[in-house]
């Protein structure tokens, strides 16, 4: 699908805000799921939706470095949304954020009736987001507070951020028995389910596709040592 | 009107282009974009008997014009691939190429056993640079090569492709060695071993340490060996190495190469295989060219 860009500017150093023109394809859009953007290069970058026609990025790399040029009117072309997202119930649910983590939840924020957030950044400089959030506690420290989850009283959590953080979050939820989904992120290539690459090593032994079995996973079934 | 049929190994194809071993799984998701029939021909997932887990993540690299591969040859096995895929493709007027690997010699005869007479080609891996066994270790020498071939030659129940490595110094003499071992045809090239490391971590990219390198930073390689091996080993070959237009599909032809198989070009565009066969078609158009067969080995050399 080609598109046009409506804006892409920096909310805070090296993050993008992408906006796009997605017509047609609204209905598709779920919180979780993702969009395949083509850079020129010989892979895809697939970038979480923070929101119908938009996605929150940072610049790691050269494709990311070259989507930040992208321009209001510059035409994207685009795969997707593809993926599984996070379940659609609309159960309270507390949502947590690590760093980049961030975008893929507030989508979430904005179709659940009744959330809260914490989100973690590694500084204030790099607090993106969180007064977008209904109900957000911001933390800021270089280890995610996991043990503070209990307190929020809320009997399912989404989450989403670097692997180290959704593990200790897995492990916390498991210990006090909350339903607990997880948004993994991994190096793809076909976006579609086809390739491989993306793979996810799961419980019971394995591997799943993060682009089509996921990116959204019960947290009980990733192996997170595996 | 071009007349777009070829003939690999014995089976006709529609069009030349074929969808390459491991960017197409079992075809399955490509089918939800577009009908398979429009292919010259399906290669399916590497298979063996046991299946298969495949290597731990990160499995993909991206390079300069290309990437890195280590999947390690995830499969769920010839016996759960005949259950469940293969039903799948056959709603498809389309040739299937069964992709094979094994342990040992008897470990490719099984599977090739298996498959019989169930699919119109096996292509047999003996070139995959990121697995321990069923890899290029056996298609780098003549002798191994030959004893895998004629091992699956003799329980195949259809036409016998071999797969071999451009990572040897021996490439004309496996493919010879092939042939008279039995095989119909090769097809060439599998991905170049290869590496990229993480300069903040010192650690490489891919978990496996290698990979194989695909994508457009290989097609001179492709055209290159096909070549030898046109000029060398005179077999029907299935050309494949950074195909991603139709110039570079009849690159590949015209060095020698009946049909091309498209991989690494689908996954930054999903319809590049469809794509391919149009452009394909327009060249020859406008090179005059009344059957795209023509172009096989009519590369003009140099005196």
């Amino acid at each position: 699908m080609i598109c046009a860009v409506l804006s892409n500017e920096p909310i805070a150093p090296g993050v993008f805000d992408l906006r796009l023109d997605m017509g047609a394809a609204g209905a598709e859009q779920k919180p979780g799921r993702f969009l395949h953007i083509a850079v020129g290069l010989t892979l895809r970058r697939p970038l979480g939706l923070c929101e119908p026609g938009r996605v929150v990025y940072a610049v790691r790399g050269e494709g990311t470095r070259r989507l930040a040029r992208a321009k209001k009117g510059d035409l994207a072309d685009i795969l997707g949304p593809l993926g599984r997202g996070f379940p659609e119930s609309d159960e309270p649910t507390l949502l947590l954020g690590g760093g980049m983590g961030a975008p893929p939840l507030l989508y979430c924020s904005r179709s659940l009736k009744s959330s809260a957030a914490l989100l973690s950044f590694r500084g204030q400089r790099s607090v993106i987001l969180a007064s977008d959030f209904a109900n957000c506690d911001v933390h800021i420290g270089e280890r995610f507070p996991a043990e503070r989850i209990g307190s929020f009283g809320l009997r399912r959590v989404f989450a989403c951020g670097p692997r180290p953080m959704l593990a200790a979050v897995a492990k916390e939820c498991a210990r006090l028995g909350l339903p607990c989904f997880v948004l993994m992120e991994e190096r793809m290539a076909c976006g579609v389910g086809a390739c491989l690459v993306c793979a996810c090593a799961v419980t019971g032994g394995g591997y799943s596709r993060v682009c089509a079995d996921g990116p959204v996973f019960p947290a009980e079934q990733v192996a997170w040592h595996g | 009107m071009v007349d777009m049929t070829v003939t690999l190994a014995g089976v006709r194809l529609r069009n030349p282009i074929v969808a390459a071993s491991g960017a197409f799984a079992f075809g399955r998701e490509y089918g939800e974009y577009y009908s398979l029939a429009r292919l010259g021909a399906l290669t399916v997932k590497g298979l063996n008997m046991e299946g298969g887990a495949g290597n731990p993540p990160p499995r993909v690299a991206e390079t300069p014009c290309g990437m890195l591969n280590s999947v390690g040859l995830q499969n769920p096995g010839v016996a759960a691939f005949l259950r469940d895929e293969l039903p799948y493709l056959r709603q498809y007027d389309l040739p299937v190429i069964a992709n094979i690997y094994g342990a040992d010699a008897s470990g490719y005869a099984r599977a090739a056993g298996a498959l019989a007479d169930k699919v119109e080609l096996i292509e047999l891996n003996i070139s995959c640079p990121n697995v321990k066994q069923g890899g290029m270790a056996f298609g780098a020498e003549p002798d191994t090569a030959a004893e895998i071939t004629a091992a699956a030659v003799a329980e195949a129940g259809c036409p016998v492709l071999v797969k071999l490595t451009p990572n040897t110094a021996k490439l004309a003499e496996v493919a010879k060695a092939v042939r008279q071992a039995g095989a119909a045809g090769v097809s060439l090239i599998n991905t170049l071993s290869a590496m990229r490391i993480d300069t903040a971590s010192r650690r490489p990219v891919l978990r496996s340490n290698t990979g194989g390198l695909s994508g457009p930073a290989v097609l001179p390689v492709a055209v290159r060996c096909i070549h030898t091996v046109f000029r060398s080993a005179d077999m029907p070959i299935l050309g494949m190495g950074g195909v991603a237009s139709g110039l570079d599909a009849a690159e590949l032809m015209l060095a020698g190469a009946r049909a091309v198989a498209i991989g690494t070009a689908a996954f930054a565009d999903l319809w590049a295989p469809v794509r391919v066969i149009e452009e394909l078609e327009a060249y020859c158009r406008a090179q005059g060219v009344a059957r795209v067969s023509e172009l096989t080995g009519g590369v003009r050399l140099w005196p």
